[in-house]
């Protein structure tokens, strides 16, 4: 059975985990660019290594209401992507047995992959693939909308 | 290297190039009517304090002002100065990168002009 290298995150009372393959730095409060006329669930950019980066709004693409502010951010690339959110705690990187994972069946939010127990609480695992997907097929959408 | 006017509109500073600019001038002055702003793109600009001025564009097609509420002076930007936005995360934002002023300056969003043809037409 394969070990999964996990980002554990904290957004509004919930425990989320982020894939570690993903993540490429993490930053305390940046600095957000708003950029006009942009989605809610990206609404700016920040600064980083010399490159604008997009800003998602974590709480928002996940459904869990207030916006995010939190105090650290997360940079993290898939595929080409390059993108940041912003968490209101995070933790050391864990390792956990694939087989430790059950399907949702706690916390039904978008984007959730799975669960687990850890440290007493259930944390979901969020696919981080499939909610930067839907953000780049919204962009297409809205660009064919224009 | 990019040579860019620096503009106030909505409490912000925005930065357009300075080729697409023929002609600064204050708005009193101007008989020009087809003058455009920012507040098209949501931008809240219902606390101005400062002068209206209007810039006569070029160079778009159709003749187009752009009313903006201060004028600084132009400043030329190396190329790691402006940054790009990227256009499939953003595609209806009027704007298309990001320009650094430096001085712990918060950065100014640099307008893309083309933005307002389109939306016109």
């Amino acid at each position: 059975m394969s070990k999964r290298a996990l980002l554990p995150i904290g957004l509004e009372g919930r425990e989320f985990f982020i894939e570690a393959q993903y993540i490429r730095e993490i930053l305390g409060k940046v600095e957000v660019v708003k950029v006009p006329r942009a989605d809610t669930q990206v609404p700016g950019v920040f600064l980083w290594n010399g490159q604008a980066l997009p800003l998602l709004d974590l709480n928002f693409c996940l459904g869990l209401g207030a916006r995010s502010e939190g105090a650290r951010t997360v940079v993290s690339k898939v595929g080409p992507h390059l993108f940041g959110f912003s968490v209101d705690r995070l933790s050391e990187v864990v390792e956990l047995m694939s087989d430790e994972f059950v399907p949702v069946r706690v916390f039904e939010t978008a984007f959730a992959e799975a669960e687990v127990e850890f440290r007493g609480q259930i944390s979901t695992l969020l696919d981080l693939p499939g909610l930067i997907g839907q953000v780049m097929q919204a962009g297409v959408e809205n660009s064919v909308a224009r | 290297m990019s040579r860019l006017e620096l503009l106030l509109f909505g409490g912000e500073r925005w930065a357009l190039a300075s080729h697409w600019v023929a002609q600064v001038e204050p708005l009193e002055n101007s008989t020009n009517s087809d003058t455009r702003d920012l507040s098209e793109w949501d931008i809240d600009n219902t606390s101005e304090s400062g002068t209206p001025h209007r810039l006569r564009m070029r160079a778009l097609g159709q003749a187009i002002s752009l009313l903006v509420y201060g004028v600084l002076t132009p400043r030329v930007f190396n190329s790691d100065e402006v940054l790009d936005l990227p256009k499939d995360i953003f595609p209806r934002a009027p704007v298309s990168g990001l320009v650094l002023l430096g001085d712990n300056k918060p950065p100014a969003l640099l307008i893309d002009p083309m933005r307002f043809t389109e939306r016109r037409s």
